[in-house]
């Protein structure tokens, strides 16, 4: 039958739960072939400390149902909270070991598109790994959870990643001002913004990990991910500013505090 | 059309300002003439030169939200020229009276012209 392809069409098209990915299927078959994306593209999911696989599981699904994209699983391990909170030798390690894994997927793939989603401690790794290693050549970055100091210099690294960056924030998020305040080396840029031309700060009422669910996903991740789209939270607007107590115990100075109490146990000792 | 909204759409699709600027000077362009402006997909495609197909289509569905554009399905006749405009894909009914033909047709996606039309 001549019209077969216009019911297998309308057909398909109910399939789609998605609205944006159902707009595009929609208008797919009104194009020529040549107009439709041909550079593949694999996105690389980073996770944060002593999370488990499952939110990397659940966005690997939802990548592989679109075409022409493939899902990449990076991970470091279990990292507890004491090698989280010394700020020498163990970081390092875990920093080369996703390095490694990175430059490889790199080299493997030299004429395909690489983006990184990366959660918490993820996104340390990455910032770390953006300034030591200029040949890990990334297509979009998505942050969340994120414990990269806000002062992170992401002029120094543009010509590794299109940019901007994404950051998704979570305004219950305690995590990234606690990894500031307790330890070296962290910041609170999942708190309150990089704050920077580069990056796109988006605000949501999340805790940690709240990011880390197939609705946000579909929402805000899909849509930068394949095609570069920026969909806007709504509480980015609205969000009202922290409250004078929730600031100071935030930026309470924690690492100076064990700084001080082992010295005092250093002097009672000897 | 409003600096507003073409700000929103910038905004939206941050890595393509090239391409969006192309489609807003055509529409510029096209709501200075007189008359009834439409392009098709793949024409828009040549003209904006976004990153990928995907992209334009997602610009354009902003433009449309945005109240700037209008798409439209268009059945076509074998004898040539616009037979029914629908809004979307499953509104277009397999067979339609073809007026040029006098007589029914079954409706192929062959048949179909994916339309934006300016908002004047």
């Amino acid at each position: 039958m001549r019209n077969n392809s216009l019911l297998d069409l309308q057909r398909r098209l109910q399939t789609f739960s998605d609205p944006n990915e159902y707009r595009i299927a929609e208008a797919a078959p009104f194009v020529p072939a040549s107009a439709l994306p041909v550079t593949k593209h694999v996105v690389v999911l980073l996770h944060g400390m002593n999370t488990n696989a499952e939110w990397q599981e659940a966005l690997a699904d939802a990548i592989r149902n679109c075409s022409n994209i493939e899902p990449l699983v990076v991970g470091y391990g279990n990292f507890n909270p004491l090698k989280f909170w010394f700020p020498f030798i163990f970081r390092k390690g875990r920093i080369n070991k996703v390095a490694t894994d990175l430059r490889g997927i790199c080299k493997r793939n030299p004429d395909v598109h690489i983006s990184i989603v990366a959660h918490s401690f993820g996104t340390y790794i990455l910032s770390q790994i953006l300034r030591q290693h200029p040949d890990v050549k990334l297509h979009r970055i998505l942050l969340c959870g994120a414990i990269v100091s806000a002062d992170y210099d992401w002029s120094l690294v543009t010509s590794q990643f299109k940019y901007p960056v994404i950051n998704d924030i979570g305004r219950r998020d305690p995590w990234p001002s606690m990894a500031k305040s307790w330890s070296w080396g962290f910041g609170d840029s999942g708190c309150i913004g990089f704050q920077n031309s580069l990056v796109r700060d988006r605000h949501f009422t999340y805790k940690h990990s709240g990011f880390l669910n197939q609705k946000h996903m579909q929402r805000f991740w899909l849509p930068y991910l394949l095609d570069g789209k920026v969909v806007h939270s709504r509480f980015s607007s609205k969000r009202k500013p922290m409250r004078m107590l929730e600031a100071i115990l935030r930026s309470f100075p924690g690492k100076y505090l064990i700084l001080t109490a082992a010295a005092l146990c250093l002097y009672k000792i000897f | 059309m409003s600096l507003a909204k073409s700000d929103i759409l910038i905004d939206e699709f941050p890595e393509e300002p090239a391409a969006i600027q192309r489609l807003l000077e055509l529409l510029r362009d096209a709501t200075s003439r007189v008359g009834r402006r439409e392009y098709r997909a793949d024409r828009l495609y040549d003209l904006v030169r976004p990153s990928s197909y995907r992209v334009l289509i997602q610009i354009l569905t902003s433009a449309v939200d945005k109240g700037m554009l209008n798409r439209t399905f268009r059945v076509l006749s074998s004898s040539g020229g616009g037979i029914g405009d629908f809004p979307a894909v499953k509104e277009i009914p397999l067979v339609l009276y073809d007026s040029r033909m006098g007589r029914d047709v079954e409706v192929s996606t062959d048949d179909i012209e994916l339309i934006f039309v300016v908002q004047q």
